[in-house]
């Protein structure tokens, strides 16, 4: 039986992850930005499909890839594949014609729809702190689209 | 008047991801994280492909540009991975309040790169979105 007793919620590793994650995020979408200025959003998605595709590649050269599973998970990761290529292109034409210092933070309003929609669809709780959350979620996007 | 042309696809945009989260959250389920972003990656190419067929694709290629678009990629690629192995490491509790702060990143960066202004009004909806996302990721 693991000792859990000593273990920490957030690690020294798992800070320096989330950090990363934070400034690469960040700066994807600068750079995204930067690309809309000379490439139309049709190249820039196939750029970002072309990455996404080879990092596949790696992944499956590492022997990590592993399809195996029941046809319901699979049917339902598809479906969330095709979302998500919904998705790219429309945060690219959004980044086309607007500042990225506008775009990015509504776009990243996007988990108020997850939590909206797992209360609804997976029954999961609506508590307090999700209800401020989404309150405050709303707000900035009131905010921000009153700066628009 | 003010241009907002933007705010359609940015909300199609939110409503997509939303919907992918709990699609993303069912699929894990039965499946390993790794195939998702297998699934994810074949059905890139399929708007792409619709697009060329429509004759809307355009094959361009100026070096710079180029360039900054597939840094975007490698960007939003690192970044999965980031996240999973913070995840592996760490309580998504702690972890995913903090990583809801990459909006801060991406405004920082625009004011030199893209020369764009962050007015009071801005930075304070940008704080309100990010103090909403960590309350939410705390709820997880």
């Amino acid at each position: 039986m693991r000792d859990t007793s000593r273990r920490v919620p957030m690690s020294g590793s798992a800070l320096a992850y989330a950090f990363l994650f934070v400034v690469v995020v960040g700066i994807q979408g600068v750079a995204l930005k930067l690309a809309l200025r000379e490439l139309d959003w049709q190249m820039v998605t196939a750029w970002v499909a072309f990455i996404h595709l080879l990092l596949v590649i790696v992944i499956w050269y590492r022997g990590d890839l592993d399809l195996r599973g029941p046809y319901r998970g699979t049917i339902i990761a598809i479906c969330s594949g095709t979302v998500a290529a919904t998705a790219l292109p429309l945060l690219n034409i959004a980044l086309e014609r607007g500042d990225a210092s506008l775009v990015v933070p509504v776009a990243a309003g996007y988990p108020a729809v997850t939590t909206v929609l797992a209360i609804l669809f997976l029954r999961e709780r609506m508590t307090w702190s999700r209800l401020l959350g989404l309150m405050f979620v709303l707000l900035g996007l009131i905010l921000i689209g009153l700066d628009a | 008047m003010p241009q907002v042309d933007w705010l359609p696809f940015t909300v199609g945009f939110v409503v997509a991801v939303g919907i992918e989260g709990i699609l993303i959250k069912l699929a894990l389920r039965d499946l390993r994280w790794t195939a998702i972003f297998f699934w994810t990656t074949v059905s890139y190419p399929v708007p792409l492909f619709a697009l060329w067929v429509l004759g809307d694709l355009e094959f361009q290629f100026p070096a710079f540009a180029s360039a900054q678009a597939a840094v975007a990629g490698v960007c939003a690629s690192i970044g999965l991975i980031l996240l999973n192995l913070a995840l592996s490491r760490g309580d998504a509790l702690l972890v995913i309040p903090f990583t809801s702060a990459y909006p801060v990143v991406t405004v920082i960066l625009a004011i030199p790169l893209l020369g764009e202004r962050l007015t009071q009004v801005r930075a304070l909806g940008l704080a309100s979105v990010v103090v909403g996302l960590m309350l939410l990721g705390r709820a997880e």
